[in-house]
């Protein structure tokens, strides 16, 4: 190319570059301007503060405020299953019925709850975040440090057609009382997973668990916590063999080496099994992931998860052996319900309460739980819903490797006081990790 | 009239380094908050109080020597022996065609996740090498297999950043070598001495500040990056830079100005690092100012270097060098593609186009569009900022010099977690928080050293000489720096783009951060993925990242064309 030419193009390119500026903003100033339209209205709302009470007259209100709106959902975006879920399902169904487009953003609940305090750091009064995927001990920390709009759960009118107001899960999170600052999502349970082809008899006790181990030294092994479902294999261990009634009345201000003197025969298991894990338990893997796909390719017989659905999916996409199966000890695992709550300075409160409504609707909960989208349990209370309704989860097929949600629920055990679980995460890292 | 022009034009040449230095002041802005945090001032928190608990409570824990110490040995260790390979390297690849030394370069700028991804591909027990030993017959379990990342001395996240690292500093050498003196050459080989004497003894000592820059820049980049040690690193002992992330996800946010003290401290004892490498280098060998090339060298620099054949040692170097690139590119393609991959097999089984499907469903390709378009953005504006620093490096030593050469390398070695809450709350400020734009100066905060220095390093060998020799001639300074330098300098930008391009492009903590989950890239699609159980999926967006990076760098080198030879007379 000749040098002028060759000149003209670079300048063309760089002429280009500069027009790019004008299109990245034009995706904020879309947001902005939908926002600004609440945002007068808000002002008005927010000082009578009318979401007080049980006012259904208000929901009229609230559905008209919301329609034509964009409601961005924060959450964890890892799952494949989940983000499909909500683009190909709880979209359409909440512009549908709500008139409210959703904007999903994935973000881990750390990185959420880091924005939040920056954003409070700032004294930011219009924040971008609507509605959260959030429970456990995030849902305290922002409870606590006052990142959260509501009570609003009352306002819902699914939350009262279809929701168990009695069920401790509802009132309860991870022990910190909801007092309506947050509504219930989906309900995960945490299951183990084998290889049904070199595991001949699927372990139903720790006990079990260990004696397999010795006999097979290297097939099993957990992530190094604070990895979010090893922490939740730790604390069904902690269940399995320690006072756990105890635990779940402790107080706040338990100390360190009170709680290590509570959990002594979990961790003494640990660092009795650590020898007959992979590695002989010197390293543990940084994430499950990891574990996972040391299963998937044979090396480890045993897998694990904290959703239940995993095996079904996982199988269904073919990563994992079709002799794969998900299995529970007698004595059950932990679960939890996760739950959706609305940022304090969200600038579409309308719209964020009509996502939550709509994610207990019957239908929406219903498509949830079928393993072929995603394959959680629901969170509605099925003596609430008529017989069309019940016949959506009826209608529901369970898939290879599922365990049916009635076993799941039977052997279900209740999630540990959120600041008990930071505390046993250095534990076991003292303990069990470093030695 | 000549000093008066002279005048305006030294104050042209102050102010062109007004951009860069203003980037550099939002990162100490934000350094400055994370300070102010660390001492447990955070209002939103409700923690007014100033003390220093945070910071005794770090420097009592019991695990921080040995944190302390484990991150010194990976850094000084990765560094070093990067420098060395990629020396080695070069020196018996030393015909390498210009092409594909450029394309070296780029391998810096590869995310960690990606890189840590491809290491537990090729280097865990069940990948590509632990299956050839077991369909060999070596091993009969994969457990059999020797650990060789996550073992406790930390050996794989050095081998994994050597990795990563040796291109870059083959490029680098490469440069220099280039612009060796084929005087001293002619010279060394008449009185006797055998190429690879003349190599160690004469090349390398005059390339020494060079190989120091880069061998800063790669030392300060192991220290305060978290994510390799993570994820190929054993449980303890834990680098300090992931002490510092994990203080950051702790639930319990009361906690966050000991997160910030950890930052703080993590910052400190890379710029000490820093320092004392400085001291040292000053210690071993007085440092001159790069040596001008006089009239004979500079002819031979555009002609083709005259080095015999090496034969066997070249083609095993040869093969070295694309072995890692190659091996790593199989592997993606056998996890995107494929399903089932049991061990021991060499072959996966059942194909599938699921994960590309899955990959590219619903917003996904028009948030690949945005990000292509901001990425880009994002390296033209930290390169053109750049430009007028890098000429001012090229320039010999000065006063303060090595001031500035610290200022510009903070962003490589301050964790971004340390200054990415002041930045936020300063676009909050100025009303673009959430925004493209906000998330585009991040971005250029971060790529600019890379791109000065990679700069700098191309211009090293010409820089002045020609242009000076145009001035005589008559050319105005606008018309010397148009028609000579950049011409000059193209292959060079073009690398230096398309290295901007990628950092830029796999950012992710501060594209999150600072965009608030508004400002979606492609990144954010790509890390959950990364850390989920879905290999297929993780493979398939590392692949189509990696493409997207090759092809986004070709585009750059064609635009920009091989250097020519300025037509002087």
């Amino acid at each position: 190319m000749k040098p002028r030419l060759k000149q003209l193009t670079t300048l063309l390119l760089v002429l280009i570059m500069g027009l790019c500026l004008l299109f990245p903003p034009a995706l904020t100033a879309q947001a902005e301007g939908e926002s600004s339209k609440e945002t007068a209205k808000e002002a008005d709302e927010e000082s009578k503060d009318p979401f007080e009470g049980t006012d259904f007259a208000n929901w009229g209100e609230v559905l008209d405020q919301a329609k034509g709106t964009t409601v961005s959902f924060y959450g964890w975006g890892g799952s494949d299953q989940v983000n499909a879920w909500i683009d190909d399902y709880l979209a359409p169904y909440a512009e549908e019925n709500y008139g409210i487009k959703v904007d999903r953003v994935p973000m881990d609940i750390d990185m959420i709850l880091n924005k939040l305090a920056g954003e409070k750091s700032a004294d930011q009064k219009d924040s971008s975040i609507d509605l959260i995927w959030i429970n456990g001990e995030n849902f305290a920390t922002a409870k606590e440090n006052d990142f959260l709009y509501g009570p609003f759960t009352e306002m819902l009118p699914h939350y009262h057609s279809y929701v168990d107001l009695e069920d401790p899960e509802v009132q309860v999170d991870f022990a910190t009382e909801i007092e309506g600052f947050e509504s219930p999502y989906s309900k995960a349970q945490l299951v183990l997973l084998a290889d049904t082809d070199l595991v001949k008899d699927l372990p139903s006790s720790a006990q079990d668990l260990m004696d397999y181990a010795k006999a097979n030294p290297g097939t099993f092994t957990y992530a190094a916590l604070p990895d979010f479902t090893s922490s939740a294999f730790v604390r069904t261990i902690v269940h399995e063999l320690a006072d756990y009634d105890k635990l779940l009345e402790a107080d706040k201000e338990i100390s360190k080496e009170e709680l290590a003197k509570i959990i002594k025969p979990a961790m003494d298991y640990l660092k009795e099994l650590a020898p007959y894990l992979w590695e002989k338990g010197k390293t543990y893997p940084a994430t499950t992931a990891e574990v996972d796909q040391m299963f998937m390719d044979g090396q480890l017989h045993f897998s694990m998860s904290y959703d239940q659905n995993h095996a079904v999916s996982m199988i269904r996409n073919g990563q994992y052996p079709e002799t794969a199966t998900a299995f529970i000890f007698d004595q059950g695992t932990v679960g939890n319900t996760s739950y959706v709550a609305i940022g304090k300075h969200s600038q579409n409160i309308a719209g964020a309460l009509c996502l939550a409504d709509a994610i207990l609707s019957p239908e929406m909960q219903a498509s949830k739980m079928d393993p072929e989208i995603w394959g959680t349990i629901p969170v509605l209370d099925y003596d609430k819903l008529d017989e069309d309704q019940l016949g959506l989860f009826a209608a529901i097929e369970m898939g290879e490797g599922a365990l049916p949600a009635d076993d799941l629920l039977e052997k279900r055990v209740p999630e540990l006081p959120a600041f008990l679980v930071p505390l046993i995460e250095e534990i076991w890292l003292d303990e069990v990790a470093g030695q | 009239m000549k000093w008066q022009a002279n005048k305006l034009h030294r104050l042209a040449r102050t102010l062109s380094l007004a951009p860069a230095l203003a980037l550099m002041g939002l990162l100490g802005a934000g350094l400055g908050w994370g300070l102010v945090q660390s001492f447990g001032y955070f209002p939103a928190l409700g923690l007014e109080e100033w003390t220093l608990h945070y910071y005794q409570d770090i420097w009592t824990d019991p695990r921080l020597r040995e944190s302390l110490g484990f991150s010194l040995k990976i850094a000084l260790t990765s560094a070093l022996l990067s420098l060395l390979a990629g020396v080695l390297l070069s020196a018996l690849l030393i015909a390498f065609r210009q092409s594909k030394h450029h394309l070296l370069h780029l391998t810096i700028g590869i995310p960690h996740i990606v890189i840590a991804f491809l290491a537990r591909g090729l280097f865990s027990q069940v990948g590509l090498f632990s299956r050839l030993a077991g369909s060999l017959g070596w091993v009969q379990q994969a457990g059999d297999f020797p650990l060789l990342i996550q073992d406790p001395q930390g050996w794989g996240i050095i081998l994994a950043y050597v990795l990563k690292q040796t291109p870059y500093v083959m490029s680098v050498t490469y440069i220099l070598l280039q612009r060796a003196d084929t005087a001293y050459y002619d010279l060394g080989r008449s009185l006797g001495a055998k190429p690879r004497q003349i190599f160690w003894r004469i090349t390398l000592p005059q390339a020494r500040q060079a190989l120091f820059s880069a061998f800063l820049i790669l030392v300060a980049f192991d220290f305060g990056a978290y994510e390799l040690p993570f994820l190929l690193g054993a449980t303890l002992p834990r680098m300090l830079a992931v002490q510092s992330q994990l203080a950051f996800s702790k639930t319990d946010l009361n906690l966050r100005p000991q997160a910030m003290a950890y930052s703080m401290l993590l910052a400190l004892c890379g710029l000490l690092l820093v320092v004392a490498s400085l001291l040292l280098y000053r210690l071993l060998c007085r440092s001159s100012g790069p040596a001008i090339p006089d009239g004979a060298q500079i002819d031979e620099l555009t002609q083709p270097l005259s080095r015999p054949p090496a034969g066997l040692g070249r083609k095993a170097a040869y093969g070295l060098a694309l072995a890692w690139p190659i091996l790593s590119i199989l592997v993606l393609v056998a996890y995107a593609f494929f399903r089932r991959w049991p061990w021991p097999d060499l072959l996966p089984h059942k194909a599938s186009l699921q994960a590309f499907t899955q990959l590219f469903r619903g917003q996904n390709l028009q948030i690949l569009g945005f990000s292509l378009r901001l990425s880009l953005l994002a390296a033209l504006l930290a390169t053109l900022v750049a430009l007028p620093v890098a000429k001012l490096f090229t320039q010999g030593d000065f006063r303060g010099r090595k001031l500035l050469e610290a200022i510009f390398l903070l962003p490589l070695l301050v964790p971004s977690t340390s200054y990415y809450i002041g930045l936020n709350v300063l676009f909050i400020q100025w009303g673009i928080q959430d925004s493209a734009l906000a998330v585009l100066l991040a971005h250029a905060i971060v790529i600019l050293p890379y791109c000065i220095f990679s700069l700098a390093a191309f211009w090293q060998p010409f820089a002045d000489y020609y242009t000076s020799a145009g001035r005589s001639l008559g050319a105005s300074r606008w018309q010397a720096f148009w028609r000579i330098d950049l011409p000059l300098l193209a292959p060079g930008l073009a690398a230096v783009l398309g290295l901007g391009f990628i950092i830029s492009f796999g950012q992710y903590f501060l594209t999150l951060m600072i965009g608030g989950g508004r400002v979606k890239t492609f990144a954010l699609v790509l890390v959950p993925y990364m850390t989920s159980s879905n290999r297929a999926l993780a493979a398939a967006s590392s692949l189509v990242f990696v493409v997207i990076c090759g092809v986004v760098y070709s585009l750059c080198r064609l635009q920009l064309g091989s250097r020519q030879k300025p037509k002087l007379r």
